[in-house]
């Protein structure tokens, strides 16, 4: 179930909320557990028992730390494997096997298993991972109440596209939460907004790029670039939606969960955005791969190697697909230039050039991420700088530009810090107050009008 | 253990209770209300409840099947939909990628692309059947709304109909009489369509026939001559696809010669003795009240015509508003739509003994129909 449906909004939510605040405070937990579940299985009917299995072995794990205090490393290396097995079988097993074949041709017989890719799996799989390591790290305590660990891994609003929520930053809130209409309001308020961003934005320009880029030739340079630019934005405006839907339905059942982007087309350098962008996943990787490796801490040389690795599995963790580990290369090699010395040159030049660079490089990137197909993307790049193009722009980029000019010119507003600026500023006045929350009901309105019309609602982080 | 604060401010509150009240009464509308089975302005037939016993767990869909299901039967579904075309109008974009709103409020057709060898193609078929029928097969192609009024349209999507490009392969065809209707059309600017239908009007059928009248050295009978019933509350096919609800309902036009006529179908065995049908007034589609909409074949028998004088009609839609002013010229007239008629239009030239052959067309479909390439 995605959240940007009229199945969820007024089927599976007003069932959630109602149970949810109807039973007593220590019944909550399960009926989040069996809800998520549900909503789980809705799509997913069958990878459901995946997740529980790896509930009730995780859970497992976590008990096991308390049993045998004497020999945590080995129940460490087998729970990282368990966990990170199960992914690469999920995810990767197709990919692999693709990579190899095309390597050494494989005997008469043998074929490469058709897996689907169990939604979200990358998502719990690493909320896991952060669990077992913080227990086996005395970070924390094992969760002796399986309700509260399963409802943990499980929790709808954040199952299958993040943020990556770490059990150490939850922990508290599972045993103790505040409930209330101020809360419940701020929820609401997050998760129109996300929903907003999601379908009246990122659909907008999704379609806008689907369009151009089906025939980026035809298109023309020009239209080639607003394109890239539609694709930048709809990825921005699809994920950071995403979480804030997240945040707001946490808000909702009494969580907080972290901010997950915080305006990551206003960077100034690659790695200023990635501060930014996708804040839960670079963080993850921060704590448990690049530090646990040796980060800055053995020499320049070591660091390299250490930021290449992470980035190689930044890369992959989007998709089990070469130009995803393409694109992690990219960042990595970009990231690696300005700790060696791009970041003062940047420093020292005017603030412009810092912005502009950024931007150029992130959109190259979100080319890059968009097209799993190698002779696909070539064609892209190679239009976007006149290679095989006639004219500037077609007619029919030309047409489409321009009726998408006022979404696009929201967009960019939309990606700067002045509407949440605008927000903080009259959120305490009762007047201004009133007239956020018509925006609001009005938003919600015109995001439902848009699920009801239009069918083209692809979720793409999905693919993770 | 969860906590429950109460004192807050009015403003959480209100918006609380909204919010809840507004995804509440949707479901609880969707139980009580009986199933709608069909939609009249979308002219659809709307998704059934999905049975989760039908369902294969490897071949999952029910969530989509669901998905569809409350989309469709979800309360004040036009009105959202509604909504939402204002909304994307209002941002700047046209409503879909298949219907433009031009500066007067018409809801045109967006531009089809043609290719000159496959319009040739069709055009060249039709010349065929003239030679083997012994009659210069005349052609009136309807030049697209939005190209005719290209000028309502802001440049950057009037520059992308090409139906002038047709037009100019058409003309360039030997063998067959093009009744030119695209200089008349765009230069004289009257309004020759509908606002919210893209077919032609009753002026833009009437002046088709002018201008056929010229050409075949006739005289044309005057508008006032036909006998007109007014309807007001049309609302056609591009205003329910659009759902821009606000583009008003406009008047239709029904007009019938004052001649004695009997009129048959292929696929029907009654004889009726009007051209309108006018049950389907009220109807979702008021469009076949033009004699009876499409079928394959549709003789009509003008019984104080010269009986030596026949028509043979082939045409889309298009054809169904211009035969009423064509019938007082002849003493039969048989209208075939090959998109439902597979036998030989010669044969019926030959068992008819036909004097005139017409081909009555949208350019999108005498350039694009592949029926048209079955014509012999």
């Amino acid at each position: 179930m995605v959240f940007s449906s009229i199945t969820f909004l007024f089927i599976f939510l007003p069932a959630v909320l109602l149970l949810y605040y109807a039973v007593p405070g220590r019944f909550r937990l399960a009926v989040l557990f069996v809800c998520s579940l549900v909503f789980y299985a809705w799509g997913e009917p069958l990878y459901v028992l995946l997740m529980i299995a790896s509930v009730f072995i995780n859970w497992g794990f976590g008990l096991l730390f308390g049993k045998v205090p004497s020999h945590t490393k080995p129940i460490l290396i087998l729970a990282v494997v368990f966990n990170i097995g199960m992914l690469v079988v999920f995810k990767y097993a197709a990919f692999l096997m693709n990579t190899v074949k095309t390597l050494i041709p494989f005997p008469a017989g043998m074929q490469v298993p058709d897996i689907r890719l169990p939604i979200g799996i990358s998502f719990y799989t690493f909320q896991i991972l952060s669990y077992v390591i913080d227990v086996y790290r005395g970070t924390v305590k094992p969760n002796r109440d399986l309700i509260a660990f399963g409802a943990y891994i499980s929790m709808f609003p954040q199952l299958i596209a993040g943020p990556i929520v770490r059990y150490v930053d939850i922990e508290p809130q599972l045993t103790d939460r505040v409930l209330s209409p101020e809360r419940f309001s701020k929820g609401i308020g997050l998760l129109v907004i996300g929903l907003g961003k999601k379908v009246l934005l990122a659909n907008a320009v999704g379609k806008l790029f689907s369009t151009l880029s089906a025939d980026p030739v035809g298109s023309g340079p020009l239209g080639s670039f607003v394109a890239l630019l539609a694709c930048t934005f709809q990825i921005y405006f699809d994920f950071s939606g995403y979480s804030d839907m997240a945040r707001g339905l946490g808000e909702m059942l009494g969580f907080t969960f972290m901010q997950n982007f915080d305006h990551p087309y206003i960077s100034a350098s690659i790695t200023d955005f990635w501060r930014r962008w996708h804040i839960s996943l670079s963080s993850w990787f921060k704590e448990y791969v690049y530090i646990p490796l040796g980060g800055n801490r053995k020499g320049k040389g070591r660091q390299i190697v250490n930021i290449l690795i992470v980035w190689l599995l930044t890369g992959l963790w989007h998709g089990a697909s070469w130009n995803f580990v393409l694109w992690g290369v990219y960042f990595g090699v970009i990231l690696i230039m300005e700790k060696l010395f791009l970041l003062k040159a940047l420093k020292r030049a005017p603030k412009w050039v810092g912005h502009l660079y950024a931007c150029l490089l992130i959109m190259i990137g979100w080319g890059i991420f968009s097209f799993t197909d190698f002779s696909a993307m070539r064609v892209f790049f190679a239009s976007l700088i006149g290679i095989g193009t006639e004219p500037l722009i077609s007619k029919q980029a030309l047409a489409w530009i321009v009726g998408y000019l006022p979404c696009l010119i929201v967009c960019a507003i939309a990606s700067t810090p002045l509407p949440a600026k605008l927000n903080g500023g009259i959120s305490t006045r009762g007047f201004y107050k009133t007239l956020r929350n018509i925006v609001i009901v009005i938003l919600f309105l015109l995001s439902v009008s848009s699920l009801v019309s239009d069918s083209y609602n692809p979720f793409i982080y999905f693919r993770f | 253990m969860d906590r429950i604060k109460t004192k807050n401010g009015i403003q959480d509150i209100i918006l609380t209770a909204l919010f809840v009240l507004l995804i509440v009464a949707v479901p609880l509308v969707l139980l009580i209300m009986p199933d709608r089975t069909f939609s009249a302005s979308e002219r659809r037939y709307l998704a059934e409840r999905p049975s989760l016993r039908e369902q294969n767990i490897t071949e999952w869909n029910f969530d989509d099947a669901f998905e569809e299901y409350v989309t469709d039967q979800m309360p004040l579904r036009d009105l959202f939909v509604g909504v939402n075309a204002l909304f994307i109008r209002g941002t700047g974009r046209q409503v879909s990628t298949d219907i433009f709103a031009d500066n007067e409020g018409y809801l045109v057709e967006a531009p089809v692309s043609y290719d000159t060898e496959e319009t040739e193609r069709r055009i060249k078929k039709i010349a065929a059947l003239g030679e083997k029928t012994g009659l210069i097969p005349e052609i009136i192609a309807v030049p697209s709304a939005g190209y005719a009024r290209a000028e309502k349209l802001p440049a950057y999507l009037s520059c992308l109909y090409s139906d002038g490009e047709v037009f100019d392969t058409i003309a360039s065809c030997e063998g067959v009489n093009v009744i030119d209707l695209e200089k008349t059309f765009l230069e004289e600017g009257s309004d020759w369509y509908y606002r919210t239908d893209h077919h032609w009007n009753r002026e833009g059928a009437y002046t088709a026939y002018v201008r056929w009248c010229e050409q075949t050295g006739r005289e044309a009978a005057s508008m006032e001559s036909f006998l007109t019933h007014r309807v007001s509350g049309f609302s056609g096919s591009t205003r329910s696809r659009s759902a821009l609800w606000l583009t008003p309902k406009e008047t239709l036009y029904l007009y019938e010669p004052q001649c004695h006529v009997t009129v048959s179908f292929s696929d029907d065995n009654s004889v009726y003795d009007s051209l309108l049908f006018l049950g389907h007034i009220g109807e979702y589609d008021w469009y076949p009240a033009f004699i009876d909409g499409n079928h394959p074949l549709t003789v009509i028998k003008n019984l104080d015509g010269d009986k030596e004088d026949v028509l043979i009609m082939v045409k889309d839609s298009f054809g169904n508003t211009l035969v009423p002013w064509l019938v007082p010229s002849f003493g039969t007239v048989i209208m075939i739509d090959p998109r439902y008629y597979r036998g030989n239009v010669s044969d019926v030239c030959t068992q008819y003994g036909a004097t005139e052959l017409m081909f009555c067309y949208s350019v999108e479909r005498i350039a694009n129909d592949t029926n048209l390439l079955l014509v012999k």
